[in-house]
Order: structure tokens, then sequence, then C-alpha cells
């Protein structure tokens, strides 16, 4: 079972500070850190750098940031709310807003819950821990198989032949 | 303060949770609906629990999954598509079937608790509940002073479809009407 939680945070300064504050309140979880939504989304589907699932397992709950370089938190989280291998995936959102509308897609899109970040380093460690306390500790029920299933390794598959030549799309015919 | 509504029909387990609740520091008022007819009658305010001022709207609703005449995760359902995706729901309840746990999460569960055996541990699962989810988790204002009964889904897409998105959200598209997770 995986015990990793996964940061998806483009701040290094807030990705460091961050594991100060888990070093501080002993969280001795791996931490996997992506920088933007689009490497989020690498890293659930498994491509490019993270095509190793035991270097990248998937992890025991997200934390989520919603600004984001390239592709949005809230798309993020839309997105893995459409992979049926992912629906019930655990998703917290870690972000500084507290704007209501925010608080309010993030639900509806389907995140378990919606933090906002600490100003202060003890917050934060507080926060950590208490977050380890309820959904890390033995008796809070996650998804297993979702996350022990495993990816199927497209890259490497054979693409079918079809006898067509590349740049050839060809489209059903019009009803 | 605003009550956690426990959804059980044990009432063992009744008294059990409000101990338990009561050891681990949590002192919201505790309300029980002892099926999930009564759970959809409480959240909607009709029959015995229409006066809102004696029965406002949960901030938290413990949710067991076997319940006579509506199942629990008949009421999840109902939760999410009556009264929205803001009202945390956390199933605690004696399986830990993956089956189980998987469906209550795709139907919008906000967390699934396997109720322990001893006294002691249940203590420690509603202290860490405790520290999360009246804690740290933050629900939108509205719903937060909200007292009257639940909106239709009707007057929801009204009231966002009337919020231009401002400087300042994350918003980078227009917000429409969602189904549940």
């Amino acid at each position: 079972m995986s015990d990793t939680i996964l940061l998806v945070e483009d701040e290094e300064s807030d990705v460091e500070i961050f594991r100060l504050a888990a070093k501080e309140v002993r969280f001795e979880n791996p931490i996997q850190v992506v920088k933007d939504g689009q490497e989020a989304m690498d890293y659930f589907s498994g491509t490019g750098k993270y095509f190793n699932r035991e270097r990248f397992p998937l992890p025991a709950l997200v934390l989520l940031d919603l600004k984001l370089p390239y592709r949005m938190g809230m798309v993020v989280l839309h997105w893995l709310r459409t992979q049926s291998r992912f629906k019930s995936t655990i998703v917290i959102v870690f972000t500084s807003s507290e704007n209501a509308l925010d608080i309010s897609k993030a639900y509806e899109e389907g995140a378990n819950a919606y933090l906002v970040k600490p100003s202060t380093i003890e917050g934060l460690g507080y926060l950590i821990r208490n977050l380890k306390n309820f959904w890390l500790n033995a008796d809070v029920r996650r998804p297993e198989k979702d996350r022990e299933r495993p990816v199927a390794l497209s890259i490497f598959e054979p693409l079918p032949l079809t006898g067509q030549l590349p740049g050839f799309v060809k489209h059903p015919p019009r009803k | 303060m605003k009550p956690i509504l426990q959804v059980e029909d044990d009432p063992n387990d009744v008294i059990l949770l409000h101990h338990a609740l009561k050891n681990a520091g949590v002192k919201n008022p505790v309300q029980v609906a002892s099926n999930g007819r009564e759970a959809i009658d409480y959240l909607q305010g009709a029959g015995k629990f229409g006066d809102r001022s004696r029965f406002p709207l949960p901030c938290l609703v413990l949710l067991d999954l076997k319940l006579p005449y509506v199942m629990g995760l008949e009421v999840l359902k109902w939760i999410r598509q009556q009264i929205g995706a803001e009202l945390v729901v956390v199933m605690l309840t004696a399986s830990a079937e993956e089956v189980d746990i998987k469906t209550a999460y795709s139907l919008g569960a906000n967390a699934f608790l396997t109720k322990p055996s001893e006294a002691i541990k249940l203590e420690d699962m509603l202290r860490a509940l405790k520290d999360f989810w009246l804690t740290h988790n933050t629900l939108p204002r509205e719903l937060l002073e909200k007292t009257t009964a639940p909106r239709s889904l009707d007057s929801r897409t009204t009231i966002f479809g009337y919020l231009p998105s401002r400087n300042g959200t994350t918003h980078d598209e227009p917000l429409t009407k969602k189904g549940g997770k």
C-alpha cells in the first residue's frame, strides 16, 4: 500500500516550507512533488518521466494547489474525476485562496476537502499532523484498488496497423 | 454552533458515539436521524424536523451504510443532488468492503470511516475527525451562515450564473453548474 502523498505546488518556497513543517511534526510519509498541472496529470497517467510506478507510486492522497502554471488546479481536479481510475482518489485542495467561489467550485468538482494554507510554519505543522491523523491512520478507508491497478503501458504497445499513412485521418461518414 | 447529524439506526451505537464525541472534545450538538428517510426529512426540514431553529442544518453528517427504509448510499446520492457538494458527509460504518468504499467515494462521500470495536479507538478517530473537519477544513461562508432550507438545484444555478468571475479568483472559465463528484 502506497503511503506517498503528492504535493502539486509550483512555488518552490512553499514546497520547502511544507517539507520543513512536515519534518518538524515527524511526518515520515514520502512526499512527491509536481510543479504544475500538466506534470500532475503526467504523474497520474504514468507518462513521460513518471512511467516508473515503483519510483512514482500513485499517492494515498493529493494536496492540490489551485493556482498553477499550464493547467489550473481546478482543471486537474476535473480531469481526475472524469477518469474512472481516479474518481475516488482522495484530493484535498491546498491553497491560499479563501474565495467562496473557489471553495464551492472545488467541492462541486469533487474535492474531498479544502484547506487554506496556514500563514505560519507552526500552523502548517499542526495542519500536517492533523491531516495525517485523519487521512493516513489505519481507520480511514481509502480506495485501495484504484492505486494498485497497473497502468496500461500504451507507449510500449505497437500502433495498430490501419493501412493508412500518418497524417491521413479517416472521418466517419456523415449521417 | 452547528450540529453534527448522525444517521444511525442502532441505539447502542448512538449512545457510544455520543460519549466518544464528548470525550474527544467535540462541542457541537449532535442530532440523530434513525433511518435514511429521517435523514432526508431532517435535511429538508420536513415532518417532525420542520423547525429549523430547533433542527438547524448540520456542519457534518456521519452516515451509516446499512439503514432501514433508505440506505446510506441513497441518502448520500440525495444529498449531492439536492443539497450540493458542500455538505461534508463522512461515512461511519461497520463495513470495510472495497466496493462500499469505492462506491461511497464516487458518489461524493468526503471520507469513509470504519467503526472500530474499542471505545478508546473510536475516541481517537473522532478526535482526528474533529481536528481535520471541524478545525482545518474550509467551507464557503455562504454555507456556514445559511440557516434556511436547502436551496433547489435551480436556484443554485441562478446564484452562480449571476456571479461574475473577478480578479483574484482562480477561475479561468465561466462558472457553470456541474454535477456532483
